[in-house]
């Protein structure tokens, strides 16, 4: 007798409202679909910070707060979570500890649980002060001088 | 075999394997993956059935198919960038310390008898960074048009001061041609060479198929290129002072003091 196929996962999306202008929001949303898809899911919904609020996360935060039957959020990417100086590693597992997963589509990374986050934090952490330094110098744009 | 101050001088260097088995058994499982791609048929040892691939006579597609597939295998499956760092282990660890990021995909060349499909001559930094060494693995003995060609220290830095004095792509190719060694790297070894030096392939007229991996290696805490740590890499060594460092820094957040 033939299995029925597994349901589809369900996310929401949230796009990054400070990377528009280098990567339009139709191909936040291509990237994050593909990424979505290969996690066995869909997107049912998306949405994206004010500008005045990608630091506080208060669209997101709404959201997690009305308590979606959803498996996670998927964003288009960690930097959304670098507010000012520090990771918002916080936010991150305030999402996991609700039960969501939290996915970011264009490093391919996924948290399912707050040791994920855990694990996670050595890159996180490194990739957030290794911007802070470099940024302004040559070799971050790694073109000639 | 193998020289770091040789490496420190002319931006490459051929390293023997100091764990063959590991090299052995990661050859082993891309051998068995291979096979099972083109239906089981061919040579069952690895070194014949990899040099002589080309007598599957697969179509461009087909060829780039299999290739993809092995690479994804890599990727989910064969911890290519653990084993080979635990392959080559002093080697990476006295060029890029113990603290590491590597490249998250793995890279695999399928270079057939008369296959002009290559990669123009390069060099990798820029646009990625400097502080990268790649590990060019062959997975059978590699030589003369079989093998890669690399410019040294100085005939890289000539070729790139071509290329910023505004003389041509062509111009810069032919003296790269010029310049570059074929190198022999015999199975259980890898060339490895700095992001900076100028490199390429010629096409290849020995009548054995090239199979080979190149990935990167960079120290964790060093700058980074146009690949991003989070993008391209992964953490796969970490120094002890470095894992209690990030247990403080990461009770600074509120989370547990010991990561899993």
């Amino acid at each position: 007798m033939a299995q029925a196929p597994k349901p589809l996962k369900s996310f929401y999306s949230c796009l990054d409202t400070r990377f528009i202008k280098e990567v339009p929001q139709p191909l936040q949303h291509v990237v994050i679909a593909h990424f979505v898809a290969s996690l066995g899911g869909t997107v049912v919904f998306y949405t994206m910070e004010d500008v005045y609020s990608c630091d506080s996360h208060e669209v997101i935060l709404g959201k997690v707060l009305e308590k979606p039957r959803i498996d996670g959020f998927v964003f288009f990417r960690i930097a959304q979570f670098y507010n000012g100086g520090r990771p918002n590693i916080e936010f991150l597992r305030m999402m996991l500890e609700h039960g969501y997963e939290v996915h970011f589509a264009r490093e391919k990374i996924s948290l399912r649980t707050a040791a994920d986050l855990d694990r996670v934090f050595p890159i996180v952490f490194t990739a957030h002060f290794l911007e802070g330094r470099d940024e302004g110098h040559a070799f971050s744009l790694s073109v000639p001088r | 075999m193998g020289d770091l101050a040789t490496f420190g001088s002319q931006g490459y260097e051929i390293f023997e394997g100091e764990r063959r088995d590991k090299i052995d058994e990661l050859r082993q499982k891309l051998f068995l993956r291979a096979k099972s791609a083109v239906g089981g048929k061919g040579p069952d040892e690895p070194a014949a059935f990899f040099n002589r691939f080309h007598e599957h006579k697969l179509s461009s597609a087909d060829l780039n198919k299999v290739r993809l597939d092995i690479v994804d295998h890599c990727t989910k499956e064969l911890d290519v960038a653990r084993n080979l760092f635990t392959g080559f282990h002093s080697t990476l660890l006295n060029l890029v310390g113990p603290d590491v990021a590597a490249q998250r995909t793995v890279n695999l060349v399928i270079q057939q008898p008369g296959d002009s499909d290559q990669v123009p001559i390069h060099r990798d930094a820029p646009s990625n960074s400097h502080f990268e060494v790649i590990v060019w693995l062959p997975l059978v003995d590699c030589f003369k048009t079989k093998s890669m060609f690399i410019l040294n220290k100085p005939d890289s830095s000539t070729g790139l001061d071509m290329l910023k004095s505004g003389k041509s792509y062509v111009d810069f190719s032919a003296f790269a041609r010029g310049k570059g060694r074929d190198l022999s790297v015999p199975y259980g070894s890898a060339c490895f060479f700095a992001a900076g030096m100028v490199h390429g392939c010629n096409v290849n007229i020995e009548n054995e198929t090239r199979w080979s991996l190149n990935i990167r290696y960079k120290n964790l805490f060093s700058p980074y290129g146009a690949k991003g740590l989070l993008e391209f890499f992964e953490i796969i060594s970490l120094s002890p002072l470095s894992r209690i460092g990030f247990d403080f820094e990461r009770q600074e957040y509120g989370a547990s003091p010991k990561a899993p």
